[in-house]
């Protein structure tokens, strides 16, 4: 027996008052409650004296016969309905609670689709499991007042709101507690939600999302091109990506079209469209024209492809047009969904790897699940334990086994499942969070105030430069041009609805 | 001493604990380190059965066999079959899940898989499963359970209440056949003549051909017999239910419509959600019954009612689209068959049927009978009183794939000449005979040369 053991039930008996005939049905309850080991918290020790626990010793053994049978019943049997459960969710911490839990939903969610809350319910079945939804752009302060939910899924925006309102529980004593293991999570994740929390953590994200770099290393081999690695900077990969040229295979395959690519890169190698919260259009720097030289040149060269063309381009066609997955492109930038793409695409499942993507992967890096306990939860011991089995390893399993979208908190719990080669990529990124990131979650960024217009508008404009029709000094002039008439369209906006 | 007191007492206590409990001992099954799964595809195994598999043994590695390659459509039957037993024999899984139902039968009477019998006597199992559902696990050679499906899927007859308390026409109700369904539809029909007036009846993508080989499933008849090398079609049965069909489409019980299909650019003809939409009548408010799976228009504008789909006429309890499809099996002769029925045993217990009613199941319904009184839809419990229309198992092995697709649609062009006044019942029902003969007899020609 141990000590600890001990401990627990010289606080339960020494907190018994005895009442009729030296039984308390406090006790028999107790016994028939299955005897649920609880820690009280009121501790009476002196009045208990050596009398008192002789009797207790014939009241014990009294009531053991007496409740013989539901001690025994109690030891063989599972409580009716229990038979053929298994020994792992025979101790539910939940058993006792009949409790209705709300869960936050967004539309579409795979909360709902992918019926996320049935582990969570195999486990603790006398719970039940409510969705609430947010409507898609309401104010996430006002809907938490209205709809009181008890479990939130957050985006890190959401996250950073509600953390600095007071409308989440701080979770760093639960932790401690039940001895969540925090460091087998990705480090900068825990990070990133510390700092977006004012230093305290508020919440746990099961999986985040970033970029890698995919890499097909068949076809390196094939072409006896050295394999890109971890550690090399943009300029380095594109020099990769170029020695493929007049191979008949792509070095780079672009994931989308120039536009994405350029702001992949752009933002990775920390250019900036603009400073001074829009004020100054930097798009016209000369990094950014090396970019477009660069990138606009392996297009012209035929080392980065868009996605492969269907000759029928205005019917729906049922086959991958990705380069990437038919083989007819070395390497790809896009994020943890990916490896799905290429484990249904079933080519090759081997053969490829990732590698971090070179710069910062801030921009990147996205969380969109992030569970929290609302300071208003109706009942915050069950809410707890559901946040707890969302980030724990079982429900990593169910992530990784049902298709993993997007990448998991442990790396360990991926490699159940793929090779350290395979997933590494996405656990080297660097992560950084820029100086700015408080304004910019304030809604007022110091920088980069213009990049979706400028991805936007920088379209049209690479198309022109890969024809041949217009150079990239002559592009950048006229996208600086535009970004200017944006930036004050939006400031005349602004001035609107301030008066 | 006050310690030595307690310690004494404590001890005395769990004493106690030892001798009322222990003798009984506890007979859970060890978790096996690995577990070998062999599924067709990985992803589905695991949002179907992976969060009931971990919870009941979360340290366990699953091993997953992919079945993919056995179970390829573009593959004879005779070819997937022999694909199946190399893979078990080769790999050896524990675990085998099938969702073919001749596939199950093969293996079945290839001996690959365990009776599951005595494991559900032992714990007490076969009267708290769906009886349709435990005879269609003993559709083999030996009438044996040798998997379990532990979810299984069927229809219900939808019907707009609305639209019949409109008319004033009785509300269907469970056990009709077929001529009773039918004939509550056409007084629909009968009540106006406006065309845009409701109909009584209607299916998405079905004609009269469609609706006779429905009807034809209902009454556990088979247009042809491929063991026997044998097509089935000039019976009295068939007669009756090519009647039935025809007739009520004649009068205008039902109608058929067809939206417009689409061309990929693989050439294969498409439906988009827009066509769905189109064709489905029944949502629109424009028919006032049709047949669905349980669980269809749970967001219809108007009064929902079901009841269970219409039976056969011979028993008065049998339905088609009863399906009990994947199979969870144990591989005879697995050092971890105790383990895997375990699980099996997990997934029908009344705990897990009981889980299940809380969350929407995207496939089917617990095979565990107590679901119906754990979940809150009305309408499952008359699922566990449908029994499904069994036709005999039948043996495709040596038939080219080309002779399904030319069967039917001579079927159709004969329907079409006789709905046409070009000839009757009696002859087409002879020509589709004869006609249908020569198809299979070339197809079985064809099979065997390869």
């Amino acid at each position: 027996m141990s000590g600890q053991y001990q401990e627990q039930w010289e606080k339960q008996l020494s907190g018994q008052p005895m009442r009729n005939h030296g039984f308390t049905s406090d006790i028999q309850s107790k016994v028939r409650e299955r005897i649920r080991m609880e820690q009280q918290n009121n501790k009476r020790h002196n009045w208990f004296r050596t009398a008192a626990a002789l009797t207790s010793v014939i009241i014990v053994l009294g009531g053991g016969w007496l409740l013989r049978d539901d001690i025994s019943s109690m030891l063989k049997q599972k409580p009716s309905g229990m038979e053929g459960v298994p020994a792992a969710l025979q101790n539910d911490v939940l058993a006792d609670q009949n409790v209705t839990l709300k869960v936050m939903v967004g539309q579409y969610d795979s909360f709902t689709n992918m019926q996320y809350a049935r582990p969570f319910l195999l486990h603790h079945p006398t719970v039940t499991v409510e969705t609430v939804e947010m409507p898609e752009g309401k104010d996430v302060m006002k809907w938490v007042d209205e709809a009181q939910p008890d479990v939130l899924r957050l985006s890190l925006q959401q996250y950073y709101e509600l953390a600095k309102a007071g409308k989440l529980k701080p979770l760093e004593t639960l932790i401690k507690r039940d001895a969540v293991d925090v460091d087998a999570m990705y480090e900068p994740v825990i990070d990133i939600l510390r700092q977006y929390g004012g230093g305290q953590l508020y919440g746990l994200a099961p999986a985040f999302q970033t970029d890698a770099v995919f890499v097909n290393k068949g076809l390196f081999e094939k072409n006896g091109i050295p394999m890109p690695h971890a550690g090399m900077s943009w300029d380095e990969l594109l020099d990769t990506a170029a020695r493929f040229q007049g191979t008949g295979t792509a070095g780079l395959y672009s994931g989308n079209n120039p536009s994405a690519l350029i702001n992949e890169i752009g933002q990775a190698i920390g250019l900036q469209t603009d400073t001074q919260g829009g004020k100054q259009v930097t798009i016209d720097s000369p990094a950014w024209a090396e970019l477009w030289t660069k990138i606009t040149n392996g297009y012209k060269e035929g080392w980065i492809q868009d996605q492969d063309t269907n000759s029928n381009s205005n019917k729906v066609s049922f086959t991958p047009s990705d380069p990437f997955l038919n083989g007819n492109a070395a390497m790809v930038v896009s994020s943890g969904y990916y490896i799905q793409q290429i484990q249904s695409a079933g080519k090759d499942e081997r053969k490829w790897m990732t590698i971090p993507v070179p710069g910062d992967q801030i921009s990147s890096f996205h969380l969109l699940e992030i569970y929290a306990v609302s300071s208003t939860a109706s009942n915050e011991k069950a809410a707890w334990e559901m946040v707890k089995f969302m980030n724990g390893t079982e429900f990593a399993k169910r992530l990784i086994g049902t298709g993993m979208t997007r990448t998991p908190i442990r790396q360990l719990d991926a490699q159940q499942k793929y090779s350290e080669e395979q997933i590494a990529g996405f656990y080297n990124n660097k992560l950084e969070l820029p100086e700015d990131w408080q304004s910019a979650a304030d809604g007022k960024p110091n920088s980069n105030a213009l990049i979706g217009y400028a991805y936007q508008d920088s379209g049209p404009l690479l198309e022109e430069v890969i024809a041949g029709k217009l150079s990239v000094d002559q592009a950048l002039a006229l996208l600086k041009e535009k970004l200017e008439q944006r930036a004050q369209q939006d400031a005349l906006a602004a001035q609107k609805e301030q008066s | 001493m006050r310690r030595g007191g307690i310690a004494a007492l404590i001890g005395l206590f769990s004493l106690l604990l030892v001798l009322s409990g222990c003798s009984d001992g506890e007979e859970q099954v060890k978790q096996p380190d690995i577990l070998k799964v062999a599924d067709i595809d990985e992803m589905n195994f695991y949002s179907m059965y992976g969060d009931y598999l971990n919870a009941v043994y979360p340290n366990t590695r699953i091993e997953f066999i992919s079945a993919k390659a056995a179970s390829d459509w573009n593959a004879s039957f005779e070819e997937r079959e022999k694909r199946w037993k190399r893979l078990i024999e080769s790999e050896q899984p524990d675990l085998i899940v099938m969702r073919e139902d001749e596939i199950y039968q093969a293996l079945a009477d290839e001996g690959l898989l365990t009776d599951l019998s005595p494991y559900m006597q032992s714990s007490d199992l076969s009267e708290q499963i769906h009886p349709g559902v435990l005879e269609l696990m003993k559709q083999n050679r030996d009438s044996l359970p040798y998997g379990m499906a532990t979810l299984f899927t069927a229809s219900k007859l939808y019907y707009n209440e609305d639209l019949f308390r409109e008319y004033g026409i009785d509300l269907p109700h469970d056990g009709m056949t077929w001529e009773e369904l039918l004939q509550l539809a056409y007084r629909f029909t009968a009540a106006s003549s406006s065309s845009d007036a409701p109909i009584g009846y209607y299916q998405s993508y079905s004609g009269p051909m469609e609706l006779a080989s429905y009807i034809g499933s209902t009454e556990g008849l088979s247009m042809y017999r491929l063991n026997a090398g044998k097509v089935t079609l000039d019976t009295a049965a068939w007669q009756q239910v090519f009647h039935t069909a025809l007739s009520h489409y004649r009068n205008g019980t039902f109608r058929t419509f067809t939206p417009e299909g689409k061309i990929s650019a693989e050439g294969t003809t498409y439906y988009d959600q827009e066509a769905t939409l189109s064709a489905d009548w029944f949502s629109k408010g424009r028919a006032a019954m049709t047949i669905g799976s349980y669980g269809s228009f749970s967001s219809v504008k108007f009064k929902l009612g079901s009841v269970n789909p219409p039976v056969d006429v011979s028993t008065r309890s049998r339905s088609s689209d009863f399906y009990a499809n994947h199979k969870l099996a144990i591989r005879a002769g697995s050092s971890e068959a105790q383990a895997v029925w375990g699980f099996i045993e997990f997934m029908v217990s009344d705990y897990v049927a009981k889980v299940s009613a809380q969350q929407a199941s995207d496939f089917g319904v617990p095979s565990r009978i107590s679901y119906g009184q754990h979940t809150k839809n009305e309408s499952a419990s008359g699922l566990y009183k449908q029994m499904p229309a069994i036709t005999p198992p039948d043996d495709r092995t040596g038939i080219d794939a080309s002779f399904y697709e030319g069967f039917y649609s001579m079927l159709k062009q004969e329907i079409s000449d006789t709905l046409a006044d070009k000839q009757t019942e009696e002859v087409m029902l002879k020509r589709m005979q004869e006609q249908g003969q020569q198809l299979l007899d070339a197809a079985k020609a064809k099979g065997q040369k390869e």
